[in-house]
């Protein structure tokens, strides 16, 4: 099932509409690619805080170190958006390497936009365990984010939430935000159905159950612009979100919040680094990946972002450790689902939420 | 003044001290205007654009609330009835036709809101557009009327009700002159046949003194003088007036004895003989009423001034002479087919005495 | 000859603006509207109706069409009547002030949508204006949720979208004056009757314009049904939106976007039947 390369292929009308396309859109983009660098990489991630971390722990050494080299970032909304210039792309191959959800990455595996990564050229891939390697992407996982309860301490600081039950604290009506439309929705089914003994390989059943459970706290089911400004604002007291921007406010002290890995564990997200099929460097799009990947990279990128690291040789300290995954206990409950078939089914989950949920 | 006003026993429109000033504005638009009206009579509110004439007619209309002075109508007192029981027909400038609706519907809009029921509603309308020889563009749009025909519609409209007083806002105004003349006559027509009481506004003297019963001239908001066309024609009240409506000579003099006056410059003038004064007034003569004669024997030089021409137009049916007689200008009228003086030609002008009139003021 | 080929050239721009514009993409749009599913393999079968079965079958996007419709025709019947009022003030308005009136009737159209939102949140929250009030008074005993929803969406598609409809009507009361209606005053019509059968007749025009400009508005708004809505609205707009941009399912954004055209142009069809009727009673 694997068609050889986009390049070789003969121009069909479709695919010169893509041309056309993808003429039209990225035409008023030209190809960054700093005066004298004489090789270069486009990187395409999420925008925000995890753009500055990367720049300065990830891209910034890079440059240093490899001179004559450089690297553009090119920030976008989410991983689906990553996806689409990869597609639109291809033709041009404007991006080398892009961040984006596992989820994603298979997907973009599946369509054939990803070039598989060789622990030849990319030696760190040895460090990364199983779980951050899934035979369906040809991706590698560079961070791990959890899903916690994001509350605020000024309102629930006497009696923070522990489970994701508290999800459902019949005092809490009209002060929690789920946005769980995307995702966090669609890690956390998995979470609520072994939370009551099922499997959401079998049935999703349950977690919906659950979820309707929570609907008469819930006052939004999508956080504008995010739900940590919602929580630090007092919008809601509690809402489902990820550790590593709730760490990342909370140092910063932005506001009253914290985040929680409840006590029954958590799934990560995990952020893959994938590199684009037909990509002219191929060889430098490696070295980058392995720099990324290595031990001191990734130590200094949980430091500053609190993401969890993907290399099974970084130690952290055991403050920063128990801030990222709650503790030994908790983190040896941390579910570790088949990203593949969460893959598959992403779009059905969103919908059945959106459907049985929300709008039931 | 006070003569030519009918009295107030027999007045159906009665206005008193109207007065309207506009913020911002340094005088008033309408200055206590007073004037009695008699039922199925016609006044004319004449006057140059700005002078207040439709400012006065929009208050009595209720349409632009004064700030002093009352109407009343048939012994009510109009002050605080709204307009849509002031039982009065108005004829806007622009017609303010309903675009929406056609003739027939512009024309029964009134009974319709008086509740009378469509079959007696139809006849009435049917009539009203008989009487104003529309009844054959009853189902018309507005938009598909000549000017002429919006005219008629307006005044089918105003009239459709039988108001008890109808105002016509320079109705004419939009029209071409040969058919605003046909208009004025069937507009008159109309109004006796309904024997309908009403005022409109005009600056055209000829409509005015050819239409209306009665005259009221407006000038700076104030009405200078109300009485017959005649009246104002051949006894203006002041020199506003007499300069105002028609065409007038005006000469200085100072009175000398019972039955003269001197004209500086130019010799004694026959005048009325209880005509008396101080100081320096104004004599007007009309030029129709002024006699041209070339070379004849004088009868009684005292009483004629001699000059020479000094212009000879046609206005049609009759010259316009002007003939300079010392210092002063004057105009005259020959009629046509009668012996005709060159330019240059030295010619004796006399009129009687009671032709002049004695107004207050230098020229 | 000449001056025909003149008035065309000056057509040229603008038509070749609106081709760029707009027809590409529409053209684009219906094309990728019948691409196969996002999970077939490449350089599959070129044409698919698999986007317009997956919507026709699922009674999920009939009920998302019928909120749109819903929330749009609630919106214009709102809005409109709302506006009425403003835009008679403001025509007939004589006042030194009237500039500066026209200027803040409109002066919401100068502030961020976002911006305004937030503005709503503030009143509407669980601890807004209204809450706190009602709870004040003792009126409520526990804060009733009006905001994330369609209630609050609703009024603050309201609010954003009257100063078109303040425009549109000012812009269609030409043939309204004051005389028309002091006119039939005098023929014996009270003030209500006056508005009934004078006002509103002939402003009907801009009422019309209006109200189809608010309707196409607001069933095409996806920012206010967003971030009012709490995520509890679901509109073809917002739909259109996710599957664009999380589910990466073109085809299906597609056919959801042609089926919002779709729309709109029964509307505008609607609209020009009803202007035409408007333009010849008979």
């Amino acid at each position: 099932m694997k068609p050889e390369g986009g390049t070789g292929r003969p121009l069909t009308r479709r695919s010169m509409g893509r041309a056309a396309l993808a003429t039209m859109l990225a035409g008023s983009l030209p190809r960054g690619s700093a005066r004298g660098a004489t090789r270069s990489l486009t990187i395409s991630g999420y925008a925000g805080p995890f753009e500055r971390a990367f720049q300065a722990c990830v891209i910034d050494p890079f440059q240093q170190a490899t001179p004559g080299v450089h690297i553009e970032y090119r920030p976008v909304m989410n991983s689906a958006q990553s996806l689409a210039l990869l597609s639109l792309a291809r033709t041009r191959t404007d991006i080398d390497i892009a961040i984006m959800d596992i989820s994603v990455s298979i997907l973009a595996t599946g369509k054939d936009l990803l070039a598989p990564l060789d622990i030849g050229q990319v030696p760190a891939l040895g460090h990364i365990p199983s779980w951050g390697r899934p035979a369906a992407s040809h991706g590698v996982a560079f961070t791990r984010d959890n899903l916690v309860l994001v509350y605020n301490t000024d309102i629930l600081g006497h009696h923070p939430p522990t489970s994701w039950m508290d999800l459902g604290r019949p005092e809490l009506v009209d002060q929690v935000c789920m946005p769980i439309e995307d995702t966090r929705g669609v890690v956390l089914l998995p979470l609520l159905d072994r939370s009551v003994g099922a499997d959401y390989r079998v049935t999703i059943d349950p977690a919906l159950a659950l979820l309707r459970q929570f609907a008469p706290n819930v006052a939004n089911w999508n956080a504008q612009p995010d739900i940590y400004t919602l929580v630090m604002a007092q919008t809601v007291a509690l809402g489902v979100g990820w550790n590593a921007r709730t760490q990342m406010m909370r140092a910063r002290k932005a506001g009253p919040i914290d985040g929680v890995v409840p006590s029954e564990g958590s799934v990560s997200q995990i952020n893959t680094l994938n590199v684009a099929r037909g990509t002219p460097d191929m060889e430098l799009a490696c070295a980058f990946v392995n720099h990324a990947l290595s031990a001191t990279v990734q130590k200094r990128f949980a430091q500053a972002a609190f993401y969890g690291p993907t290399n099974s040789d970084v130690v952290l300290e055991p403050a920063l450790d128990s801030r990222i995954y709650g503790g030994p206990d908790i983190a040896a409950r941390e579910l570790y689902p088949d990203w593949e078939f969460i893959s598959r089914n992403y779009n059905n989950w969103v919908r059945r939420i959106q459907r049985e949920v929300i709008s039931g | 003044m006070a003569e030519t006003i009918p009295p107030a026993a027999d007045a159906f429109l009665h206005v008193r001290d109207l007065t309207k000033q506009y913020p911002g504005s340094p005088r008033p638009a309408v200055d206590r205007a007073s004037f009695d009206l008699g039922k199925g009579r016609m006044l004319a509110l004449l006057g140059s654009s700005g002078c207040g004439k439709t400012t006065l007619l929009r208050m009595i209309a209720g349409l632009v609330p004064p700030q002093g002075g009352h109407v009343m109508l048939g012994g009510r007192d109009m002050g605080h009835v709204p307009l849509h029981q002031r039982q009065m027909g108005m004829v806007f400038q622009s017609y303010a036709l309903f675009p929406h609706m056609d003739v027939a519907r512009n024309v029964g809009f009134g009974l319709e809101m008086k509740g009378m029921p469509a079959s007696q509603r139809n006849a009435a309308v049917r009539r009203m557009l008989e009487l104003t020889h529309l009844e054959n563009l009853a189902d018309r749009r507005i938009s598909a009327l000549s000017g002429g025909q919006q005219q008629r519609v307006a005044l089918a409209r105003a009239l459709a009700t039988e108001p008890a007083l109808l105002l016509l806002d320079e109705p004419l105004a939009n029209l071409d002159v040969k058919l605003r003349e046909a208009m004025r006559a069937e507009i008159r027509a109309l109004q006796k046949r309904m024997d309908v009481t009403c005022l409109f506004v005009t600056h055209d003297q000829d409509e005015a003194l050819s239409t209306a019963d009665e005259i009221a001239v407006m000038s700076e908001g104030v009405i200078q003088q109300i009485g017959t066309p005649q009246d104002i024609y051949e006894r203006p009240a002041n020199r506003f007036v007499a300069g105002f409506i028609g065409r007038a000579n005006f000469l200085p003099a100072l009175w000398q004895r019972p039955g003269w006056a001197e004209v500086p410059e130019l010799g004694l003038l026959a005048i009325a003989e209880h005509e008396r004064w101080q100081g320096t007034r104004t004599l007007m003569v009309r030029p129709h009423a002024i006699r041209v004669r070339m070379g004849g024997d004088m009868t009684d030089a005292l009483r004629a001034c001699t000059g020479h021409v000094v212009d000879l137009s046609y206005t049609g049916g009759r010259y316009g002479c002007q003939v300079r007689v010392g210092p002063y200008l004057m105009e005259t009228e020959l009629e046509a087919g009668t012996r005709l003086p060159i330019r240059g030609q030295e010619v004796q002008l006399d009129w009687p005495a009671h032709r002049t009139r004695v107004l207050d003021g230098t020229p | 000859m000449t001056t025909r080929l003149m008035h065309r050239m000056l057509l040229l721009p603008g038509l070749v603006a609106l081709v760029v514009t707009f027809c590409l993409p529409v053209a684009w749009l219906l094309h990728m509207s019948f691409m196969p599913e996002p999970d077939s393999p490449p350089g599959h079968a070129a044409i698919s109706f698999h986007a317009y079965a997956q919507v026709l079958e699922d009674g999920f996007y009939w009920w998302v069409v019928w909120q749109t419709v819903r929330i749009g025709l609630v919106v214009t019947c709102l809005t409109v009547p709302l506006s009425f009022p403003i835009a008679l003030f403001l025509s007939r308005s004589t006042s030194p002030w009237r500039g500066t009136l026209a200027a803040l009737a409109v002066a919401p159209l100068l502030t961020s949508t976002v911006i305004r939102t937030y503005g709503w949140m503030v009143i509407l929250g669980r601890h807004g204006l209204i809450n706190r009030t009602l709870l004040g008074l003792g009126v409520l005993s526990m804060p009733v949720r009006l905001d994330n929803g369609t209630f609050a969406t609703i009024v603050a598609l309201v609010e954003i979208l009257m100063p078109y409809a303040i425009i549109s009507i000012l812009g269609g009361m030409g043939r309204l004056t004051v005389e028309l209606e002091q006119a039939a005053a005098l023929l014996g019509a009270p003030l209500w009757k006056v508005f009934m059968r004078i006002t509103v007749p002939l402003a009907l025009p801009g009422l019309l314009t209006a109200s189809l400009l608010v309707f196409v508005l607001s069933i095409s708004s996806l920012v206010t049904p967003q971030l009012m809505g709490g995520g509890r609205v679901f509109v073809l707009s917002t739909e259109i939106f996710s599957q664009t941009t999380q589910a990466l399912n073109w085809p299906l954004a597609g056919a959801l976007s042609t089926l919002l055209l779709a729309l709109f142009g029964s509307v505008i069809v609607l609209y020009q039947r009803a202007a035409r009727r408007l333009e010849d009673p008979a």
